[in-house]
């Protein structure tokens, strides 16, 4: 016999009070704190570190070691500079282009591929680990793929010349449009996979006897997949598209390794401009400066969205 | 117009038949009720009926039309799921609207027809509440509500009543019945609860281990039961089936309990006719225990047996006799004085019981009056 | 062995009471039903008294030894749950060896213990299965299997044949039964179902809205009734509740008039309709018209009534009373049940 319980409220579980949990508990505390010191020295002691760096003009150049940064305190003067620098805006602004673009591609091609797996239209298991195999590629390693596919003599130009004849080859990489819509092409690639997985899983938790039910009730594949599926996945729409720009937002080893953020600084993203001003230019206070502007960006928006969702969840 | 005919229908999972060769002729606004233990096969012929599940063989018609091969979305049945499976995501009004909306209906139309059916249903007070709020009985009715609202004329129902409490069953019987006349339909009605088959249904189809068994009124499959299956499904307590063997003795038929002639019941007319045209040595003798009365004196039907264990089952008392080596169950009001340890005389209502053939568990009888 | 005791316990969630000073006993070897409508509270007594959740209020006693505060796994007590909750993935006999394996209980006492248990459930063909593979009935007795196994003090049981089919159920009812009186272990049997608790039990609590309305043995809680909520609880057809007067002639209500007045002014009569008979003809004191029938084979559900008021009476299986049909009502005076109209206290 199925049993599908019918939601019903059920009281949360509480918590015993009685003097054999108190001990059990003080036991807990007790087997974890070595755990706990190893954490706040991993975490807390860079943090403070960083924090402490980013109020100085220090570089290694200096020839100091960095506990005498205090000497060449500057306050603010980091913070104030990182406001108007330009190059930093430049590569926000074109992450944020990024992030715009390629995310709700990867979400659309994602659920129509979950969508025609759940409706049948696609099964063969062959088929879904094909699916999911560019995700597996190391993206470096992809990069360097699409850094050989987008050559002017490479592969690509010579399928396109098939189609379009006529067409002279395309210089993708040293164009600045081009370059930008070829590293989109990348993520995409490798990353729709993952977006198909998380929504495909979502959509194997919708009960079958509901997609039934709207069927016998006169409901085609669009009207259950677009008023019974679709709804009910809302949280795991929200956490696949969270995830990705996260992901994305960091965009690092397959701009590398493609266009090293050329031509010019047409495919820099943040994290490519913040490893130029680390390992080329060696300007480490200014570099920790902006990681703490990130940090405390970030964490403002994570509790304002925290405070939304547990509003929500109160109702 | 919306019969139901089902000619042949089988069922096979791989090696496992769930139903064999169904032969079932639903009447147009008939209720009728599948009966039978879980994993008779009861819930599979209604998903075949459905179009849930496909046919291995036979076919299915509705009026004649044949759908054997027509898809569940056409097929333009109500059915309500036994864990009800509202869209808990939407509200009591939206779950209602669903039927009428995907149907493409004016929103005025659709709006004017979920109040009628939240009126009639009892939730018009919950009406834009989130579906989840619901509690058990208010969502069968939702259940209900939003499959009746498109007007199939064939409407199958899943054991819906399972999930109750006894006391709201009772209510949800009369209501149901209350709607299958009102809007005319055929109702095709699941259910292993033998009270809420007898109570709702114009004809019950039992069924047991895939097969069809009787399909027949309630009233018939009550007192006149093709086989002893039928017999000791329905009937709460189950109606005592004792192997007992026929002897001649004086020009008058017995059946010994237990083969003792010291437990021998005397045959009345018809059960003796029946004993002698068999012929058989021993047969399977079916009697209810409400048939059951104490009285002072032997005679037709009548027997001595000591109590064994007396049950309190609310307002009756569900009595154990035992003769020798056999043991049979008496229903008896509340009133009634027995105690564990008792001698009694225990007289069985002939006109009432039946004899069974020990091989077949096929009823006895000689002609329809039997 | 155990005496259990809930004294004066409460619990609320967010507010709203669950449980409301409830006290009850329940002594060794006994076996007691806790009836009650859905969301009476008898679910949430089981999980106090298991020790899932902690009362808010009051005192949970085994043989005298304060168990309020203590873990479940302190209070000895073997539990069957509602949706049996058996390993998909073990055979039966893994499930029921399962509670013994985890307190390293040799293989041997292993072994006789299901042995003697699968002997009285009869459940020994079948303990190589897994539970897939098993009818629901097997499943049920499998996981009480499970719950004996433990040797525990006490046994609850939440709704454990509530899914079975009627004849199965009979006979899973008096097999509990037998087993209770064999182990002489208490046993505390959650129901929904009002027959099947009065069945069982030697005692009879009925819950109702986080209160104890009344407890005693059954065949007291059902023929003397303290209260109108309990003789509307415990019941099946429902009693017919009807505002009547009475007076030297009889009581008088909206049908007409019946003999014997035990209580003389207002009350509220209650009627079981076992004790209701009707007789074709519409002469007499009190009558009515028949409104529907239920023929349920063994016995019939009446209803008669005029405007509005109705009552409800068993009848034969096959009885000829037809829709519509003119009906005198005479009642059996112990099937009459007279109640205070304002607090709902019984008079007689």
């Amino acid at each position: 016999m199925t049993d599908t319980t019918l939601p019903a409220p059920m009281p949360v579980e509480e918590q015993a009070t009685g003097k054999l949990a108190q001990s059990r508990r003080s036991l807990a505390v007790r087997l974890l704190i070595p755990a706990q010191v190893l954490l706040v020295f991993i975490v807390a002691f860079p943090l403070i570190m960083q924090i402490f760096i980013s109020l100085t003009w220090w570089t290694p150049l200096d020839g100091d070691p960095w506990y005498l940064a205090w000497m060449s305190w500057n306050w603010f003067d980091n913070y104030t500079y990182l406001m108007q620098d330009d190059g930093l805006w430049g590569s926000v602004g074109r992450t944020l282009l990024f992030v715009a673009v390629a995310v709700p591609i990867e979400f659309f091609l994602g659920l129509t591929l979950a969508a025609l797996f759940y409706e049948g239209v696609l099964g063969r298991p062959v088929l879904y680990s094909l699916i999911l195999m560019p995700m597996m590629i190391v993206p470096a390693v992809a990069g360097y793929i699409f850094f050989l596919i987008f050559q002017q003599t490479g592969p690509l130009n010579s399928a396109l010349s098939v189609l379009w004849p006529g067409m002279l080859d395309v210089n993708w990489l040293n164009d600045t449009t081009r370059a930008f819509v070829a590293v989109v092409i990348a993520d995409v690639w490798q990353w729709t996979p993952l977006m198909f997985l998380i929504l495909f899983a979502g959509l194997m938790s919708v009960p079958e006897d509901q997609m039934r039910a709207a069927t016998i009730l006169g409901a085609n594949w669009r009207q259950r997949f677009f008023r019974i599926a679709l709804p009910r996945i809302k949280t795991v729409i929200a956490i696949a598209i969270g995830l990705r720009v996260i992901e994305c937002f960091k965009i690092f080893d397959m701009l590398f390794v493609m266009t090293g953020g050329g031509p010019g600084v047409a495919t820099e993203s943040l994290s490519l401009f913040l490893y130029k001003r680390t390992f080329q230019d060696l300007e480490w206070s200014y570099v920790a400066s902006i990681g703490i502007t990130v940090l405390v960006a970030l964490s403002v928006l994570t509790a304002v969205l925290m405070a939304r969702v547990k509003k929500k969840d109160a109702r | 117009m919306a019969s139901v005919t089902l000619e042949g229908t089988s069922k096979k999972f791989g090696d496992f038949i769930a139903v064999r060769n169904m032969n079932l002729a639903i009447k147009d606004a008939e209720f009728v009720a599948i009966l039978g233990p879980s994993g008779c096969g009861k819930s599979t012929t209604m998903n075949m009926i459905a179009g849930i599940e496909d046919v291995s063989a036979g076919t299915i018609r509705f009026d004649g039309t044949d759908v054997t091969n027509v898809p569940m979305k056409k097929r333009g049945v109500g059915f309500v799921f036994q864990n009800y499976a509202i869209f808990t995501h939407l509200s009591v009004r939206k779950n209602l609207a669903f039927g009428l909306e995907v149907r493409g209906e004016e929103q005025a139309e659709i709006d004017r027809r979920v109040g009628e059916m939240a009126e009639f249903m009892e939730l018009s007070h919950r009406i834009d509440a989130p579906s989840v709020s619901l509690s058990v009985n208010e969502l069968q009715k939702l259940a209900i509500g939003r499959s009746a609202i498109v007007e199939p004329s064939i409407f199958l129902l899943d054991e819906p009543l399972s999930n109750l409490d006894s006391a709201f069953r009772e209510r949800m019987r009369s209501d149901l019945r209350q709607l299958q006349r009102s809007l005319n339909q055929t109702m095709i009605y699941v259910t292993h609860d033998q009270i809420e088959a007898m109570g709702l249904a114009d004809r019950i189809a039992v069924m047991d281990h895939a097969t069809l068994q009787q399909f027949d009124t309630p009233e018939n499959i009550y007192s006149r039961p093709e086989n002893t299956f039928v017999a000791g499904f329905i009937g709460a307590p189950s109606m005592n089936l004792v192997r007992v063997r026929i002897a001649e003795r004086g020009g008058a038929m017995f059946a010994d309990l237990a083969g003792r002639e010291a437990d021998a019941v005397a045959l009345d007319e018809r059960l003796a006719r029946q004993a002698r045209a068999s012929g058989a040595a021993a047969l399977t003798f079916g009697f209810r225990p409400e048939h059951l009365r104490i009285s002072d004196q032997p005679g037709n039907g009548s027997l001595a047996a000591q109590v064994v264990l007396v049950e309190l089952v609310g307002r009756r008392k569900h009595v154990h006799f035992s003769t020798g080596q056999t043991g049979f169950v008496g229903s008896f009001d509340r009133g009634v004085s027995l105690r564990p340890g008792e001698a009694a005389h225990v007289s069985i209502d002939l006109r009432k019981s039946h004899l069974f053939d020990p091989e077949t568990g096929l009823r006895l009888r000689l002609g329809e009056e039997d | 062995m155990a005496e259990i005791q809930i004294l004066g316990v409460s619990k609320a969630y967010g507010g709203v009471p669950a449980l409301d000073n409830v006290s009850l006993t329940l002594n060794d070897g006994s076996f007691t039903s806790i009836f009650g409508p859905p969301g009476a509270g008898k679910s949430v007594l089981l999980r106090l008294l298991l020790g899932l959740e902690t009362v808010d209020a009051g005192q949970i006693l085994i043989d005298g030894v304060d168990v309020t505060r203590a873990l479940p796994s302190e209070r000895n007590l073997g539990m069957v749950f509602q949706n049996l909750a058996l390993f998909p993935q073990l055979t039966a006999y893994e499930n029921i060896a399962f509670p013994l394996r985890r307190r390293n209980v040799d293989q041997t006492e292993i072994d006789r213990r299901i042995e003697t248990l699968a002997g009285i459930l009869n459940i020994g063909h079948i303990l190589s299965k897994k539970p897939a593979a098993l009818s629901g009935g097997e499943r049920q007795r499998v996981a009480i299997g499970r719950a004996l196994v433990r040797d525990a003090g006490a046994y609850l049981m939440d709704e454990p044949i509530a899914a079975l089919d009627a004849r199965l159920r009979d006979d899973m009812r008096l097999e509990l039964k037998r087993l209770q009186s064999e182990l002489g272990k208490t046993f505390v049997y959650v129901t929904h179902d009002c027959d099947e608790a009065m069945a069982v039990a030697d005692q009879l609590a009925i819950l109702n809205e986080g209160r104890f309305e009344q407890v005693g043995r059954p065949e007291d809680v059902y023929g003397d009734p303290a209260m109108l909520a309990v003789a509307e609880l415990v019941g099946a057809p429902r009693i017919s509740v009807l505002p009547a007067f009475g007076d030297n002639d009889g009581m008088k209500f909206a049908l007409g008039r019946l003999a014997g007045a035990k209580v003389k002014g207002e009350c509220l009569m209650a009627l079981r309709p076992e004790a209701v008979q009707l007789k074709p003809g519409g002469k007499g004191p009190c009558s009515a018209l028949v409104t529907d029938i239920e023929r349920l084979g063994a016995f019939s559900i009446v209803t008669a009534g005029r405007d509005g008021t109705q009552v409800r009476a068993i009848t034969d299986g096959d009885s000829p009373l037809r829709l519509g049909a003119e009906v005198e009502i005479t009642v059996d005076p112990d099937g009459m049940l007279l109640f205070d109209a304002a607090t709902g206290a019984r008079h007689a």
